[in-house]
């Protein structure tokens, strides 16, 4: 009864009973179309959450974030082990940062797309997070550092040859393996399993980098320092905040790379109160991420945007026609469930960008190797503006035992804190004033 | 009709988007996952065990040997930008062989020394029992193997070619009295959203 009441304006009865059932199959599709819309534009594009509490030293809420998005965003799942990852080697939860890398990794490598066919014609952001070229290097890069600070340099190996892989094999081949922090932490595994060729020709690898973002910077003074052997101190330093996305262009189509402003430039490293060295840039991550050139993701956007408009304009038309006082009733009203319809598809059509990223990556890493005499030492880290210390951003690890012939490796945060290691020590870098 | 067909096309789409749910199932280690990739997969290991375990036992060092040799398992060396646990290749090895050939080798367990040790300490010091004490076997071969990796990866596209290589060697004269290897490549790409 219901499915001919609405349509009995004129006409014949006959000619009634058939516009009301083809109304009442176009609005079962318009239901269906929007039930499909609910579940692809329902997942949200958005920045990862938690990331406001981890700059400010919110750890516990952070990691409660990350943990219940794991869970409830099974397309995130890898993001949020990177971000879960970023905060416990922050806060020198070195295990703990391995198990979260290990688990983004392997998603991040796998092949299989969830949501990929959703992503196609929804939101781009249905699509499992696998992240861009530049975080997968540095989720390799990171899981290589936790493997390397453990000792585990059977597993940092492969690590950081994934890590030189996902770089690499990221496009523009000028900007291939260009990252210079990944060829020197697999030239120092090698060189810790007493490989020295291989060493050898990956520290060569860190020399010859063509990477603009670290001109200036003295690779081959680095490398020489890195090599020798009777160095037994490894500080690695983040600084700043590392990039993110955002959206730009029509229907917000295209993700692009921002970066943040930010005081650190370097840090002193001090033994005992005494300065031995400062650190020098070995990555610039910022760069890494924005330079990556047009991915395919890019293109298909642009079609969907061009796609949107179509419909979006054709359905417009189609509302015109309906007001068309000139046309038979039965042509209006077909002009009318062709134009919600086709507002339907085009509302179905999402064109907009994916932006989530990793964005508790630092913006740039540093790295001091130096010699340190055997015993226990306070080592202290201090950051430095542009000319100035910057206040409240010291770090210090107090009874540290330094061993001839056994590496002790720092890795530090800014502002953050950190975690220092040497075999079988693990600890926290305590950086008060914040 | 048209109408109608229309409508299950997409509830089958949105059946499509919402079978996310989880799933598990058991699947043979023999045969390739969904889940895709260029890695070293189950199969692989299998292949490289079965085959190392078939020609080992074969091997004139072990099955004309005068005495049943004493083989000690070294970690498998890993150079590949696969992130692995080679112990998947040594305990598989050790293990078929001892199946297979148990009666003809006997294998070390130096990866539990300590254990071992501590335990002849206790009983020597009298704090556990003893059957009787007896010598630490040494070994007359170490058992090990290589991993090594030819990768290549652009525009979401990538190639992987893996070696394995094991060898039988002398714990006297570092000697290889046994080697075989075994490669694989795999070529595969992502979905075009990943490129």
């Amino acid at each position: 009864m219901s499915r001919c009441g609405p349509a009995r304006v004129g006409g014949s009865p006959s000619s009634t009973g058939v516009d009301g059932s083809r109304a009442g199959r176009a609005l079962s599709v318009i239901a269906a179309l929007l039930v499909v819309v609910l579940f692809i534009a329902g997942c949200a594009a958005s920045r990862p959450e938690g990331v406001k509490e981890y700059y400010a030293g919110e750890y516990q809420a952070a990691r409660d974030i990350y943990t219940e998005k794991m869970d409830t965003q099974p397309n995130s799942a890898a993001l949020y082990a990177l971000l879960l990852g970023t905060l416990e080697l922050t806060s020198a939860n070195v295990y703990e940062a391995r198990e979260c890398f290990i688990e983004a990794t392997g998603i991040m490598d796998s092949f299989a797309a969830k949501g990929e066919a959703g992503a196609v014609v929804g939101q781009e952001a249905s699509k499992e997070y696998k992240g861009d070229p530049y975080e997968r290097m540095m989720a390799h890069w990171y899981l290589g550092l936790v493997d390397y600070m453990l000792g585990d340099y059977d597993k940092a190996i492969p690590d950081f040859k994934a890590a030189a892989l996902a770089d690499g094999g990221s496009g523009e081949e000028r900007y291939q393996s260009d990252a210079a922090s990944v060829f020197l932490m697999l030239a120092k595994s090698y060189q810790a399993i007493g490989a020295s060729d291989k060493a050898a020709y990956e520290f060569q690898g860190a020399v010859a980098v063509e990477n603009p973002s670290l001109a200036g910077v003295p690779l081959a003074e680095i490398v020489c320092e890195a090599s020798d052997p009777s160095n037994n101190l490894l500080v690695l330093v983040g600084l700043g905040r590392g990039p993110f996305k955002y959206r730009s262009g029509e229907h917000g189509r295209l993700a692009k790379i921002g970066r943040h402003d930010y005081p650190e430039r370097t840090a002193w490293v001090y033994i005992d109160g005494h300065r031995i060295g400062r650190t020098q840039t070995i990555e610039d991550i910022y760069f890494q991420a924005s330079t990556r050139g047009g991915r395919a993701m890019d293109a298909i956007l642009a079609g969907k945007a061009v796609f949107k408009d179509l419909t979006a304009a054709a359905a417009a038309e189609a509302f015109d026609d309906a007001w068309d006082s000139s046309k038979s009733q039965e042509k209006r009203r077909e002009a009318l469930v062709g134009g919600i319809l086709l507002t339907g598809v085009s509302t179905l059509i999402s064109a907009e960008a994916d932006i989530r990223s990793w964005e508790t990556l630092p913006d740039r890493i540093q790295v001091l190797l130096a010699r340190v005499e055997p015993g226990e030492h306070t080592v202290g880290i201090r950051f430095f503006g542009d000319s100035a210390p910057l206040e409240g951003m010291n770090a210090s690890a107090s009874g540290v035992d330094f061993q001839a012939g056994r590496e002790t490796v720092f890795y530090v945060r800014a502002r953050r804190g950190g975690a220092w290691v040497s075999p079988l020590q693990c600890g926290a870098v305590e950086m008060p004033g914040e | 009709m048209r109408s109608s067909l229309a409508v299950v096309m997409i509830a089958m789409l949105a059946g499509v988007f919402l079978c996310g749910c989880t799933q598990s199932a058991y699947v043979n280690p023999d045969e390739p996952d969904a889940l895709g990739g260029t890695g070293i997969d189950s199969q692989d290991v299998r292949s490289v065990v079965q085959e190392m375990a078939r020609d080992l036992v074969g091997a004139d060092c072990i099955a004309n040997a005068e005495h049943r040799p004493v083989i000690a398992v070294l970690p498998v060396r890993n150079d590949t930008a696969f992130r692995i646990d080679t112990d998947l290749f040594t305990r598989q090895l050790r293990n078929m062989l001892i199946k297979h050939a148990g009666s003809k080798v006997t294998f070390l367990a130096r990866d539990r020394m300590a254990a071992v040790q501590y335990e002849r300490e206790a009983k020597r010091g009298g704090e556990v029992s003893s059957s009787g004490e007896k010598q630490v076997f040494g070994a007359d071969y170490f058992l090990t193997g290589t991993l090594l990796g030819l990768h290549k990866s652009a525009k979401g596209k990538r190639s992987d070619y893996v070696y394995y290589s094991f060898e039988l060697i002398d714990a006297e004269s570092s000697a290889v009295i046994w080697a075989n290897d075994y490669d694989v490549k795999k070529v595969g790409k992502r979905g075009v959203l990943y490129r």
